[in-house]
C-alpha cells in the first residue's frame, strides 16, 4: 500500500467515525440537533471526498506541480464565491426579500463550496494554467 | 512560450505518456508544457531536460515579446 493510500483510509476512518458519532448524537439527543447533524454532514463529505481521490489516485501522480497550483486556485475562486452568494443572501435576509434559516445557510455554504470548487478545477485544468 | 520537447521526445521514442510517467506528472502536464500554455517551475523543467538529456535552455524558449511582458 502506497503512503497516499494510506492517507485516504485515515480519512475514511476519520469520516466514518465522525458519521457514527453523529448518529450516535442524534439518537441519544446529546447536544443539540444542529451540531449533530453538521457532523454527520462532515463525516460524509469527508467519506466522500477520500473515496473518490483514493479511486483517482490509483492512476494519477499526486505530486503534480501543475494540478497542485491549477486546485489551489480553483479553491481561492470557490472560496471568493461562496463569500459572494452569502454575502448576498444576508443581504437579502437583511432586508426582508427571503427568510433564511441558519440551517438553509448551511446549506447553501455547503453546496456553493462543493459545486464552484469542481466547477472552477475542472475549469482551470482543461485551460492549462492560470 | 516555445519549447523543442516533442522533438526530443520523437528523438528518444518516448510518448508524453512515457515521458510523464518518468517524471511523476500527468500526461496533461506534459501536454500544455509542449503547447506552450503552461510554463513549468525551474524544478520540472530540470527535470525533462535530463530525461531529454538535454540542457534546459536548449528546450525552453522565450521570445523578447514574451520576457518584456
Amino acid at each position: 500500500m502506497n503512503k497516499n493510500n494510506s492517507k485516504y483510509n485515515y480519512l475514511i476512518a476519520l469520516g466514518s467515525s465522525l458519521v457514527i458519532a453523529g448518529i450516535f448524537m442524534i439518537a441519544m439527543q446529546l447536544i443539540r440537533e444542529q451540531v449533530s447533524s453538521s457532523i454527520l454532514s462532515m463525516g460524509i463529505t469527508i467519506i466522500i471526498i477520500a473515496t473518490f481521490r483514493k479511486m483517482r489516485n490509483k492512476a494519477i501522480p499526486e505530486n503534480d506541480e501543475r494540478i497542485r497550483k491549477l486546485s489551489m486556485y480553483g479553491l481561492g475562486y470557490s472560496w471568493i464565491t461562496t463569500f459572494l452568494v452569502i454575502t448576498i443572501f444576508f443581504w437579502f435576509d437583511y432586508f426582508g426579500f427571503v427568510k433564511i434559516t441558519t440551517q438553509q445557510y448551511y446549506s447553501v455554504i455547503f453546496v456553493t463550496m462543493i459545486i464552484s470548487a469542481i466547477v472552477f478545477q475542472k475549469f482551470l485544468y482543461n485551460k492549462g494554467d492560470v | 512560450m516555445n519549447t523543442r520537447i516533442k522533438e526530443l521526445r520523437a528523438k528518444y521514442n518516448l510518448t508524453q505518456e512515457q515521458l510523464a510517467n518518468k517524471i511523476g506528472v500527468r500526461r496533461e502536464t506534459i501536454l500544455f508544457i509542449e503547447s506552450g500554455k503552461y510554463n513549468p517551475s525551474l524544478k520540472l523543467a530540470f527535470q525533462i531536460a535530463k530525461e531529454l538529456n538535454s540542457k534546459v535552455d536548449k528546450i525552453f524558449f522565450f521570445n523578447e515579446e514574451e520576457l518584456e511582458r
